[in-house]
């Protein structure tokens, strides 16, 4: 898993670019360009706006809590504060991730509330005009559509763009 | 601007504690206590609140306020007798200032029609005896011996321009009483003053005292103003400093005034401001004026002086932002302290004797410093059942009920957090026992009670939590209506069979009003509900009991701070929880204790003749298979169903936690009511004690627990 050692330079780099000058702002060509940060669980890219990503943080057991869904790993402490970590794989119907020091959690705000999402390793930053985001073709089981806003060819192949609010902003309604 | 918002918003609070206290001092004359200063201190209160509304020019609440004071000023002068017939309209003279004052702050409706009834209530008091308003503050004028025809509401819009002037000698409690002679200049340029020359003699430096204001002003105005105008603006000193008033249009109005014909308009005010509606001929001449100014002052001297002031207690606003960051951080050391000490005991023995007794000190020391910051956070609750008579008062005009409220532990206090959202539950209770629980006055004589129905609304300390209790002696809950209801809303089967108290429970249910018809009041299905929820997102519980005829009593029991917690740590598996020691009762090892199993595979344990239910944590919590010890079990107490036993693997021992909350970043987790990081930064959950039961309950027999 070399990954890992990709993960605290890009967290790193993450923190100095956004800091930089909004590249956002910027109008291109093919619409306007928006950075994503890209993981991967197993194979699959997965990407989420930089602007939501707060840091990203190696994997350290969690503490369970009662009666959650099997995807919800429960908690940990972000210092001082508790935040729930979802199992992304887990999330989209895979099994549970055995999660191991060279997984990591990123964590995300999601509105007003900050949760960590465990995957298998962060790849890349990568920007995206809005013109280049594909929708995702419909289909029956419209289950997980929409927690994907849209698909993108990047140069490693496609990245699947999160929408973090109904994958596990959701979770709050139930009780 | 954002500065006078600040003020606005200073105001706004301070009108609350005010209020509070003349709530306190009219419930004191209300019970006979006839003491002068209480009366002296329901002045200042209502003075002050004239004051700032002045300030900021609510007019309606000026007005009040002003009438309310002339009749206070009254009695504490002795002019006007105090009875419980007074001390009555007081009250409903200061419910009437309260909702004016909320009307000023949030735009509320106000029933004009009861603000005018009192108001005028009011002023027949201070009319009835117009011959004894010769004011101890000097001689009075020879018109204020009659409702002086005043001229006031007869005069043109707008005069000629003139020049009028207004001496102010403030009195000793001029600041005190929360006036600010800058501000007073300032505002009054508004109304056209050129200028403002002091007069009066400084002490030397030693004799300053910084709340005193030893010099008067001479205040110029060049103006074309009504004489209403700037009497209006000076109505708010009246009692609070020496006035004269020397204005050409009083002294010589034109022949076109037509004064006799005007209304007697305010013939309450006090002597100085008389002056601006007394006729003409009334007018004293300057040199009697100033002589009477002169003894008013040396009389005000006095009167301050044997007056007393109530030592206020000193006290200093800060913003909760700040004092939660100091919590904060509090929390934090304690962490890191803990951390801390449990470093040092996995190094030598040696080291950790060397620094074990500054960590000691350390320890015992944080633990102080922890307490003095949640100190600085606790209130009593006094601030917010203060404003529950009112609530009772209006309610039972407008049910046709007659009802007490009985107040018992305002002092107790509770961490302010708690405090600011006590209010709507508390109102909701009150509405509930005085709409479902109090009887009709005569249903009550038919039934041997006193017409008057009693509420009590009591705080106390109990451990680590406060227990507010809100009880009534009404006819208790309606079990049948309540069994009807819930079985229309399909809470319930028909057929079951629910003992009472569960019945009466069901009342905590959303959208259940078993009010027959939907009153104004209470009902409409936002009822009890609302209040548990509360109550819980507070961290807290409510428990109702009710006795059929005779009353229902509420409980609800509240974490005395929302930021930290004795606890006793417990080990289940590979997960350390915490359990809240107020509701431990005593752990007990399983071996040796008798373990039964009845015939739905639950178990009990037998302790010291009695048989408590065994709930297993690992079980009610989805722990996985680790090793099943169980060895310990503790004895927890419900609250709402007695005591049960809890089984657990391990007890760790006690220790002190800092609470954080699970829902700002995830939700509301049933069984667990928040959770606090360990010593080595790992999360441990706080256990819930009794919704951890309800649980149990409701799994029923397969999720109990079973030892073979």
């Amino acid at each position: 898993m070399s990954d890992m050692m990709q993960t605290q330079p890009a967290a790193n780099g993450l923190a100095g670019q956004l800091g930089a000058p909004s590249p956002e702002e910027a109008p291109a060509a093919g619409g306007r360009l928006k950075q994503y940060v890209t993981f991967l669980v197993g194979d699959r890219a997965y990407g989420v706006d930089i602007v939501l990503v707060r840091e990203i943080k190696q994997w350290t057991p969690t503490t369970a809590l009662p009666n959650q869904p099997h995807y919800m790993r429960g908690v940990l402490n972000l210092r001082g504060t508790i935040v729930p970590v979802h199992d992304l794989r887990a999330r989209f119907g895979g099994p549970l991730t055995e999660a191991t020091e060279t997984h990591v959690v990123v964590i995300v705000w999601i509105g007003e509330q900050t949760v960590g999402v465990l995957v298998d390793a962060v790849s890349d930053i990568i920007s995206v005009a809005s013109d280049d985001i594909r929708p995702v073709p419909p289909s029956e089981a419209d289950l997980d559509q929409s927690a994907i806003n849209g698909l993108v060819n990047a140069e490693s192949g496609m990245v699947a763009l999160l929408d973090l609010k109904s994958l596990f902003g959701a979770v709050r309604g139930i009780a | 601007m954002d500065d006078s918002e600040d003020y606005l918003a200073l105001f706004f609070t301070e009108c609350g504690e005010l209020l509070g206290d003349l709530q306190e001092q009219l419930d004191r004359l209300m019970d006979g206590d006839r003491d002068p200063e209480l009366v002296n201190a329901a002045f200042r209160a209502v003075h002050s609140v004239k004051g700032g509304a002045a300030a900021f020019g609510f007019d309606a609440l000026i007005g009040f306020a002003h009438v309310f004071e002339t009749v206070m000023d009254g009695l504490r002068s002795g002019r006007l007798a105090l009875n419980s017939e007074v001390v009555n309209l007081l009250m409903r003279a200061g419910d009437i200032m309260e909702v004016l004052i909320e009307q000023a702050r949030d735009g509320a409706q106000v029933d004009e029609g009861a603000v005018a009834r009192v108001r005028q209530e009011l002023e027949e008091m201070t009319g009835r005896s117009p011959a004894d308003e010769t004011d101890d503050d000097g001689p009075a004028p020879s018109a204020g011996a009659a409702p002086a025809p005043a001229p006031a509401a007869a005069e043109p819009e707008a005069l000629e321009p003139r020049e009028v002037v207004i001496s102010l000698r403030p009195h000793d409690d001029f600041v005190h009483a929360g006036h600010d002679p800058l501000r007073m200049i300032r505002a009054a340029r508004e109304l056209d003053l050129v200028a403002a020359e002091p007069f009066g003699d400084l002490p030397p430096l030693s004799d300053l005292t910084p709340e005193g204001c030893p010099i008067g002003w001479r205040l110029r105005f060049e103006t074309d103003r009504p004489v209403a105008e700037l009497r209006d603006f000076f109505m708010v000193y009246e009692h609070i400093a020496d006035l004269e008033v020397d204005d050409p249009w009083i002294a010589n109005p034109p022949a076109a005034a037509p004064a006799a014909a005007a209304p007697a308009e305010t013939p309450a005010s006090g002597p100085a401001l008389e002056a601006f509606d007394a006729p003409p001929a009334a007018a004293a001449p300057p040199a009697a004026a100033s002589g009477g100014g002169g003894g008013g002052a040396a009389a005000a001297g006095g009167e301050g002086k044997e007056g007393g002031r109530h030592g206020p207690s000193k006290t200093l606003r800060v913003e909760l932002t700040r004092i939660d960051r100091l919590v904060n951080l509090v929390g934090e050391i304690v962490i890191t302290q803990a951390v801390l000490a449990q470093k040092l005991s996995e190094t030598d023995a040696h080291t950790a004797l060397e620094v074990g007794h500054s960590v000691e000190a350390m320890s015992r020391q944080t633990r102080e410093l922890q307490e003095s910051v949640m100190a600085i956070r606790a209130q009593p609750v006094k601030s917010v059942f203060s404003r529950m008579p009112r609530v009772v008062r209006d309610l039972a005009e407008k049910l046709n009920k007659e009802a007490r409220l009985v107040l018992a532990g305002e002092h107790t206090e509770v961490d302010t957090t708690v405090i600011e959202e006590l209010a709507e539950p508390l109102t909701h209770m009150l509405r509930n026992s005085m709409d479902h629980g109090l009887e009709s006055p005569d249903e009550r004589e038919q039934l041997g009670k006193p017409r008057t129905g009693t509420i009590r609304l009591a705080a106390e300390h109990r451990g680590e939590r406060v227990i507010i209790i809100v009880e009534d002696d009404g006819r208790g809950v309606n079990r049948e209506r309540v069994m009807e209801k819930a079985v229309e809303n399909g809470l319930i089967g028909p057929e079951d069979n629910l003992p009472p108290e569960e019945i009466d429970q069901l009342i905590f249910h959303p959208g259940f009003s078993t009010a027959k018809e939907i009153s104004s009041v209470s009902g409409r299905g936002v009822g009890m509900d609302v209040v548990k929820k509360k109550i819980q997102a507070l961290g807290g519980r409510i428990h109702m009991r009710s006795d059929p005829g005779k009353g229902t009593r509420f409980q609800i029991t509240l974490p005395l701070t929302l930021a930290v917690l004795d606890g006793m740590t417990v080990c289940v598996g590979d997960e350390r929880f915490i359990l809240p020691l107020s509701s431990v009762v005593e752990a007990l090892r399983i071996e040796g204790e008798r373990v039964e199993i009845l015939p739905d595979r639950s178990q009990v344990l037998a302790r010291r003749g009695e048989y408590l239910r065994l709930i297993s944590l690992r079980d009610t919590l989805g722990i996985g298979d680790a090793a099943k010890r169980e060895e310990m079990a503790i004895v927890v107490d419900t609250e709402t169903r007695g005591l049960v036993a809890l089984l657990v693997d391990e007890l760790i021992g006690q220790r002190q936690v800092v609470l954080k909350s699970l829902e700002a970043n995830f939700q509301r987790v049933e069984g667990v009511s928040g959770a606090t990081i360990l010593g080595d930064g790992r999360v441990a959950l706080i256990l819930d004690v009794p919704s951890l039961v309800s649980m149990g309950g409701l799994a029923r027999a397969p999720m109990q627990e079973m030892i073979h």
